[in-house]
Parts: C-alpha cells; sequence; structure tokens
C-alpha cells in the first residue's frame, strides 16, 4: 500500500496523551518542562517520545529561546487533514444548497427535475 | 509558564529550496498562494514591501523588510491593512531535507493576544503554506480555491477606502522603523 503523507498525523493523533498534548499547546507555545510537568503520571522520557511523534508527524514544531525549548502547535497539518474531508464534502452541500435554492426560486419548475443527484465519489475539481 | 505569544506554522514542499524560495520572495506577478496578490519591494534589508491586488490599486499588507538571506531566510514586519494594529514580525525560514524536498516555517512573533491580525493570521499562514504546497508541487492551486479567489476579487469593490494604496502609503510612512522585538 502506499504510503499517504497523512499517516504520521493520524499515527500521531492515535493516543490519548499526544492529543492532551495538543490541547496544553493550543492555547500557545509551551517549554518541554512545562508539558513534563502537565504529565505527572509519566516519566519525562515518555513524554518527550509522544513529544517526539507529534514532531515528526508535523504537528509541533519546536524552537529554542536560549535555554529553553518551546513547542508550538502547528495547525498546517489538521487544516490539510480538514481540507481532504470536510470541506469536499462542505462543497457538495453549499452546490445542493444553491442548485435547491435556484429550484425553488424558478417558478413552475418541479424540483425533481432539477435537483442533482450526488454521490460522495465523484470529485467536485473533476 | 511564560510562553511568547509567538505563533508558528510549518510545511514540507516537495522542491528544492531554489524553487521554494524563488515562489516566496516572486515580484514579477501575482502569487496565487498569497491571495493572488503581487508582491512589490526590492527584497533588500530596509526596503518597502506591499502586497497589493494585480492593479496595484489596494494593498493587503505591508510592512519592512528586516533580513533577507537567500535562499534560507527572509525576516519582515507586518501590518494587515484592514487593521490598526501595531507591526508584528514574521520570519520566513527555509530547510533544504534534501535536494528535493524543503520545509518552510513561519514564525509569527508579537502578535497582540485578542487582537484582530492574530485571530486573521492564525487562519491566514495555514491557508497560505498550503497553497504554496499545491502551487509549487501542482503547478496551481486547487479548483475550490481558485473558486474562492475568483470571488473574492468579484467582491473587491465592497472593500474598504483604508486599503487604497494612496492611503496604506500614508500609514506606512508614520509607522515606527522598528518592530515589535
Amino acid at each position: 500500500m502506499a504510503d499517504d503523507p497523512l499517516d504520521p498525523v493520524f499515527k500521531a493523533l492515535a493516543s490519548s496523551p499526544r492529543r492532551k498534548l495538543l490541547d496544553l499547546l493550543k492555547g500557545g507555545a509551551l517549554s518541554t518542562g512545562d508539558l513534563v510537568a502537565a504529565f505527572p503520571e509519566l516519566s519525562r522520557y515518555a513524554v518527550m517520545q509522544h513529544l517526539g511523534v507529534l514532531e515528526t508527524a508535523g504537528l509541533v514544531v519546536s524552537q529554542k529561546k536560549g535555554r529553553v525549548r518551546y513547542n508550538h502547535l502547528n495547525a498546517v497539518p489538521i487544516q490539510r487533514v480538514y481540507d481532504r474531508w470536510v470541506s469536499q464534502y462542505a462543497g457538495h452541500w453549499s452546490q445542493a444548497l444553491t442548485m435547491l435554492k435556484h429550484s425553488v426560486e424558478a417558478p413552475g419548475k418541479p424540483l425533481d427535475d432539477s435537483l442533482p443527484s450526488h454521490s460522495i465519489e465523484e470529485d467536485p475539481d473533476a | 509558564m511564560n510562553a511568547p505569544a509567538d505563533a508558528v506554522y510549518s510545511i514540507e514542499i516537495d522542491a528544492p529550496i531554489q524553487t521554494v524560495w524563488s515562489a516566496i520572495t516572486n515580484t514579477t506577478g501575482v502569487t496565487p498562494p498569497m491571495f493572488n496578490c503581487v508582491l512589490h519591494s526590492t527584497l533588500e534589508a530596509g526596503s518597502r514591501m506591499d502586497y497589493t491586488d494585480k492593479a496595484g490599486k489596494r494593498c493587503f499588507l505591508f510592512g519592512d523588510v528586516l533580513e533577507i538571506h537567500p535562499p534560507t531566510r527572509f525576516v519582515h514586519t507586518f501590518v494587515f491593512g484592514f487593521y490598526d494594529d501595531a507591526p508584528t514580525r514574521v520570519e520566513w525560514e527555509l530547510d533544504e531535507l534534501s535536494a528535493e524536498r524543503t520545509r518552510v516555517t513561519v514564525t509569527h512573533i508579537g502578535l497582540p493576544e485578542g487582537s484582530k491580525t492574530k485571530r486573521d493570521v492564525s487562519g491566514g499562514w495555514p491557508t497560505i503554506l498550503k497553497r504554496f504546497k499545491a502551487q509549487i508541487e501542482d503547478g496551481k492551486l486547487p479548483l475550490t480555491d481558485r473558486m474562492k479567489l475568483g470571488m473574492m476579487s468579484a467582491m473587491s469593490f465592497m472593500l474598504p477606502k483604508r486599503l487604497l494604496k494612496t492611503n496604506t502609503d500614508k500609514r506606512s510612512a508614520s509607522l515606527p522603523t522598528e518592530p515589535v522585538r
């Protein structure tokens, strides 16, 4: 099976401590020390391992400021996940709704003839 | 927990670093990933830069070039034409991961908490970076993005007068030369 470029993103998200790490970073960057402190039940090593997986997936970007390493949430891969599914379907829906609007606003035209029949396999970009 | 108010956005693009650099610093016409804007600048440290519409009539984003080291680093101040927020600082960094793969990281520094600029860039940079990826790897933006840009261009008559370049020029002249931090 060919590798999907988003595979590392899903692997990274399939773990509750890693999702919690992302939740913590949602409000702004945190130092690695702060993140370790937020997981009293995990060792420093385990938290660093989780951070490593998130970094490999591009979900976290770390930058060194002086002696402190700050971890930032990178929203780009998440938006790519969104684009791949949600926005395509949203496109279908908005198209269907626009056509519905046209058909109900066109006088004397039966609805059934003008409503599109959409299937999910259709590529909106085709 | 004294985290800096920086926002970081990063993407990997399957292209040589020089190709990515040229796309980001393109001054020879519209740059579709930057909302179809044209970048006007001599791209030397200290020079002014403006992202305008194709006609050069409206300016959406302006600032000063602070540092430029092709093909790895480009630092500039950032003022949204729409708002009166103080200038912030944008750092573009390109890493050559391999001959055919480049990582682009944008660090936006000094975004005031709760400002309109902060609100807008948090959605803006991911959009811009993934559009650069599409533009460079596929030669064009996805159809849905091109439709959105077309729609924005058709509605440009609704944009506020403060975006007219004659007005942003005045604002730019009155800005402090040194940005935050």
